[in-house]
């Protein structure tokens, strides 16, 4: 799936407003309030380029008549022929999206943004931090390394929620674990946890803290709320991460997905166009008091 | 309005301002400036050396309450504020509403004969007007050539709103559909006004969303109508939302329809009275129920 | 190219008119509605006003309108496109200032997606200036960059100016221009008396804007000083309604929203709170203040970085009808001024 551009090589006018129409063909309630959808695109639409997404995009889901609204791409591109989005419900149109089932419809508009790879990831380790649905775009960027595992180094994943209930694509959690080289910290808020539960209990930012990952040839990945990436970033800085091999994303309020409606502006940084993904150089550039 | 009673009541102004930030009893003056068109606009004043910049003519048109809804937000900024009678109409009505707190702004009231626009023409809510000297204040800027009897409360001019009544039921839908279809909803006529300070503005709210946010006719209509009857009741008659809408939609028959309304039915005007509870804020069993049957 | 330049007088610019409108073209100009000067579809050339300053709208509400049907959906749950339909149009009467305007929403819609509900609107629509005689103090569009100024052709196809009470000087600009001039059927050729008149009424025009600023300084003070106190005093006598960003001939925000079985895009503005609230609640820009700054550095940064203009062309509507007559040019070429007043103290979050 590419993005419309306006024009198409046989020389027909598009809109660049007009979604892909798509059927899921798959969901998972992840969490009470998280579900992941596997969308197909109907067959008459263009589907060669279909996979040419990279790990860090989004697309703009819409339900006729609800709207749209941007979800970061949670599957990798080697899923051919899908694109996974996870929803969290919070407004009106994720409350919609969660009523639908396998066979219904739902438009995409995209891939839209950057990504997280850009620039020379190879041979690094990597260390993954991610809070609440701040894993959609994660999910995303750890199943296309590990789909290339020999060409990284030591990946580590910390990964807290609310609470149990509320870890998505547990399973997933579960099988990278077992593999050779990779190490998953699974954390929960103080109160969230139950007696059985043998992963961490704490907020993300402290619990990185006990990590102490070398910065030595690694890249770190932040995703989640501000706070999260805030506090993650000043760790990893102490220990001596510098600051463009610190990679997060960036949210705003979407509508276009493409820098023409004028509101996902962080100064002239256009959360939609430049990003969403950023470095925490580019990060720390940015007008604070804006966003 | 004459230079030297202009004078007058302008150095009155930059006066009384100056002791009270010279005091800190004010964090600021709200008051009108001079507009390089020969025209005034509002200003804020923070220190003793810009009081120069308040002035008082017949120009004056703004109904400077409406900012008093920033102090709102801020609960603690002590506000002096340049009202005219028709101004402190609206301080009344937050004060109903119990939106600002009394000793939090001091009200410097003045004495006022009509404003004009800037073809020199008395403004119509001026021609309305009953209240050339602010019911409340905490100084008064006088002006012995004004005249501040009280007037007679039947003496009300609706004759616009009248106008309208005459006019059939299909003749008055044509003629609002015409005016609803114009509104851009640039919303202005809601930030002018004192009396529309909800957090979230019904017509932004989106589970439900109940009021279309296009500027269609449908969007349109509810947003005109839903606003009238919210302030119904409230409305002390400013004229503020008719003066900046850029389209010239006659917002004023709306909200003086609603006025007359209330003024028949329940013998009630807004923003005369602080310690009065606002309208459709209490009911009595003498109110008016030939419609429930 | 030539350059055929003709004067013609009032009666020459109805017929012109005619001649456009019996040639399939919507001719579109300011006219006189209820007191005030709108842009309008005119059916003759004595609905076109000519003595006026600018229009309270801009041919902006013609190529990005306050409301569209971008796409609709169908009963077997299809979507389609709705394209605006062809239609051949003349813009009559643009001052320098909104066809510059125009020049900007022709960059921002293209943008490296190309907006073709825009485009076609956009389409082959001729741009008739007239240039401008008499600024109003509130003018400042020699100050914008691009060459713009009261008789600035560059960005029109034909261009008209008022040489005396009834005698016009029309010239072709581009090849568009000089396909339409030919429709005129009277005239005279123009001689160089009134090439000189023209001059002497461009320099003029030029001499009245007396509000000036720097462009590149402006630029270079905002840039460094986002987080003053001053983006905070100057915010207060804004009430945050969405005048100034409809009534601008360069602003271009819009919302999409569904409403039934149609997709609409409409107009937005970003001095509304709801305009970058996150669907969680938290919004970047929650106090009046943030909004008010976006606006102004939109318009004189922001733009500027991603698309090499200022956005603004100086026609100052957004002061003459701003319920405060809030003032950006005050703002912006006070700002250094005003910035230094306010160095130690910080906008507390």
């Amino acid at each position: 799936m590419t993005a419309r551009v306006g024009s198409r090589v046989d020389g027909v006018e598009e809109s660049i407003y007009k979604p892909y129409n798509g059927r899921i063909i798959w969901m998972r309630e992840e969490t009470p309030d998280i579900t992941t959808f596997r969308v197909a695109l109907e067959e008459h639409e263009v589907v060669d380029s279909f996979t040419s997404f990279k790990p860090g995009n989004f697309v703009l889901a819409s339900v006729i008549g609800y709207g749209e609204a941007p979800f970061a791409i949670s599957s990798p591109p080697s899923q051919r022929g899908s694109i996974e989005i996870s929803v969290k419900r919070l407004g009106v149109l994720t409350q919609v999206l969660h009523e639908l089932c396998v066979e219904d419809r739902i438009g995409l508009r995209g891939p839209y943004g950057n990504d997280f790879l850009r620039g020379e990831p190879k041979g690094k380790n990597l260390l993954f931090v991610a809070g609440g649905i701040g894993m959609a775009p994660i999910r995303s960027l750890i199943h296309h390394v590990l789909d290339d595992r020999k060409s990284y180094g030591e990946i580590t994943i910390l990964y807290g929620a609310k609470s149990i209930a509320d870890i998505p694509y547990k399973k997933e959690f579960k099988r990278w674990d077992r593999m050779d080289g990779v190490d998953v910290v699974l954390t929960v808020d103080p109160g969230g946890e139950t007696p059985d539960w043998d992963g961490r209990i704490g907020y993300v930012p402290n619990i990185l803290t006990e990590l102490n990952t070398s910065p030595k040839n690694c890249l770190a990945f932040v995703c989640g709320p501000q706070i999260v990436i805030k506090l993650s970033a000043q760790t990893l800085s102490n220990w001596g991460f510098k600051s463009r091999d610190i990679i997060s994303t960036l949210e705003n309020r979407m509508k276009c997905g493409i820098g023409k409606c004028g509101r996902c502006n962080v100064g002239h940084i256009y959360v939609c166009k430049h990003g969403p993904v950023f470095t925490y150089e580019e990060i720390m550039k940015m007008p604070n008091s804006d966003y | 309005m004459r230079a030297s009673e202009t004078n007058d009541m302008t150095g009155k102004i930059r006066q009384i301002s100056r002791s009270l930030l010279e005091a800190k009893e004010a964090d600021y003056v709200i008051g009108y400036e001079l507009e390089t068109d020969g025209s005034v606009c509002p200003v804020f004043i923070d220190c003793p050396e810009e009081v120069e910049k308040l002035v008082w003519n017949d120009r004056c048109i703004h109904n400077l309450a409406s900012f008093l809804k920033k102090t709102i937000d801020d609960g603690e900024s002590r506000v002096a504020i340049v009202s005219k009678g028709c101004d402190v109409k609206s301080i009344v009505a937050l004060l109903q509403e119990g939106q600002i707190v009394r000793d939090k702004i001091k009200v410097l009231g003045v004495d006022c004969s009509g404003q004009r626009d800037e073809k020199g023409n008395l403004l119509l809510k001026c021609k309305l007007c009953r209240d050339h000297r602010p019911l409340l204040y905490d100084s008064l800027i006088a002006n012995e050539r004004v005249d501040v009897r009280e007037f007679d409360v039947d003496s009300v001019d609706y004759s616009e709103v009248e106008d309208v009544e005459k006019m059939s039921v299909e003749e008055r839908l044509r003629f609002w559909k015409e005016e609803a279809e114009k509104c851009i909803r640039c919303y202005a006529c809601r930030e002018v006004c004192p009396l529309c300070y909800c957090v979230e503005c019904f017509t932004d709210q989106n589970l439900p969303k109940y009021v279309p946010s296009t500027p269609s006719i449908k969007g349109n209509f509810l947003w005109l109508l839903m606003r009238t009857f919210d302030l119904a009741g409230r409305c002390t008659g400013c004229m503020e939302c008719d003066r900046v809408c850029p389209v010239d939609i006659p917002l004023h028959l709306l909200n003086r329809k609603a006025i007359k309304d209330v003024a028949t039915l329940f013998g009630y005007e807004a923003g005369r009275n602080p310690s009065e509870k606002p309208l459709l804020a209490v009911f009595s069993e003498e109110d008016p129920d030939e419609f429930i049957k | 190219m030539v350059t055929e330049k003709k004067v013609i007088d009032d009666e020459g610019l109805n017929q012109f008119v005619s001649a456009l409108i019996q040639h399939g073209y919507a001719v579109i100009a300011p006219t006189i509605k209820a007191d005030r000067v709108f842009y309008g579809v005119v059916e003759k050339g004595s609905e076109f006003v000519r003595e006026y300053s600018n229009a309270q709208n801009s041919p902006k509400d013609f190529l990005f309108p306050r409301m569209e049907e971008i796409l609709r959906f169908t009963d077997d749950e299809t979507v389609v496109e709705t394209f605006p339909k062809a239609v051949k149009r003349v813009f009559l009467g643009v001052r320098p200032c909104d066809a510059m305007a125009i020049k900007h929403l022709d960059k921002l819609f293209n943008w490296d997606y190309a907006d073709t509900h825009y485009n076609k609107r956009r389409g082959d629509a001729v741009l008739i200036g007239l240039a401008c005689n008499t600024p109003k103090s509130s003018c400042f569009c020699t100050s914008l960059g691009g060459g713009l100024g009261p008789h600035h052709k560059k960005n029109v196809d034909m261009m008209l100016t008022k040489l005396d009470r009834s005698s016009y000087l029309i010239e072709a600009v581009s090849e568009l221009g000089e396909a339409l001039i030919s429709l005129l059927e009277c005239g005279v050729l123009a001689t160089s008396s009134h090439d000189e008149k023209a001059l002497e009424l461009r320099e003029n025009a030029e001499k009245m804007i007396t509000k000036r600023l720097n462009l590149d300084e402006t630029f270079k003070v905002m840039d460094d000083n986002f987080d003053s106190a001053y983006w905070k005093t100057v915010a207060r006598k804004c009430i945050g309604c969405g005048i100034c960003t409809y009534l601008c001939p360069t602003c271009h925000c819009f919302d999409i929203q569904d409403e039934g079985l149609f997709r609409l895009r409409f107009w937005d503005s970003c001095q509304f709170a709801l305009y970058s609230k996150h669907a969680s609640g938290h919004n970047p820009r929650d106090q009046p203040h943030k909004r008010f700054r976006n606006r102004v550095y939109h318009k004189f940064v922001y733009f500027k970085k991603n698309l090499d203009e200022a956005l603004c062309v100086g026609c100052g509507r957004c002061k003459t009808y701003c319920p405060s007559k809030v003032d950006i040019f005050k703002i912006v070429s006070e700002a250094e001024a005003g910035i230094s007043e306010y160095r130690s103290v910080e906008i507390p979050k």
